[in-house]
């Protein structure tokens, strides 16, 4: 199978929530501000429980945060 | 940085310094005429071991006694932390039984068996802190 990366909406969506800090995302889902940026970055594919999480925290679906880069 | 990712480093650091200078001066030391004796020889093996506890030491008491202790550590902390104790357990077991399962009939020292010993720990160690570094830097994935 062909490798596929993750990528993610999570700067825009933190721009589109009144410029959310990665402290305050990382707070809110149980994680250090350097794992947001990991993840924010694609150094670090979250577990399906955190990635629930950011997507809880921005109120969209999973699918609209994390995707197969095109 | 965080404290684990600073800790791997310290740790890394004074593990290449510290043995990195202990190797080449107790080999040098089997050169000397007499030989040297059990007391110079504990003497620089005390020393380096000495010189680590405390730089380990003073670092780990940065996190007890700083801001960071309340920082846990989290998924990724774990995941990586866990990786890179899982290769470096390999490494130390290889060095294990090299030391355990050769050693013993061909060396003609005890000391060789003593630094055979501590140079598997050291490059287990290196591994171990290694791979934490590269995993904070560069990341794991999947």
């Amino acid at each position: 199978m062909a490798e596929r990366r993750l990528t993610n909406n999570i700067r825009t969506l933190r721009f589109l929530s009144n410029e959310m800090t990665q402290a305050e995302l990382g707070e809110r889902v149980g994680v250090t501000r350097q794992t947001i940026a990991a993840v924010e970055s694609g150094k670090y594919s979250p577990s399906l429980e955190s990635a629930f999480r950011i997507a809880e925290v921005f109120g969209k679906p999973l699918e609209e945060v994390f995707r197969w880069e095109a | 940085m965080l404290a684990r990712e600073r800790f791997a480093w310290v740790q890394l650091t004074a593990l290449v310094l510290i043995f990195g200078v202990y190797f080449p001066v107790f080999s040098m030391m089997q050169g000397w005429q007499p030989g040297p004796t059990f007391l110079q020889q504990i003497g620089v093996l005390s020393i380096a071991l000495g010189l680590l506890a405390v730089i380990v030491l003073v670092d780990r008491m940065r996190t007890w006694f700083g801001p960071e202790r309340k920082v846990k550590p989290d998924e990724r902390d774990r995941l990586i932390e866990y990786r890179a104790s899982a290769i470096g357990y390999y490494v130390l077991m290889g060095g294990v039984l090299y030391v355990g399962c050769y050693l013993p009939f061909v060396a003609t020292d005890k000391w060789q068996i003593v630094n055979a010993t501590l140079f598997f720990v050291v490059v287990a160690e290196v591994v171990k802190n290694g791979l934490v570094v590269l995993g904070y830097r560069r990341g794991f994935r999947g």
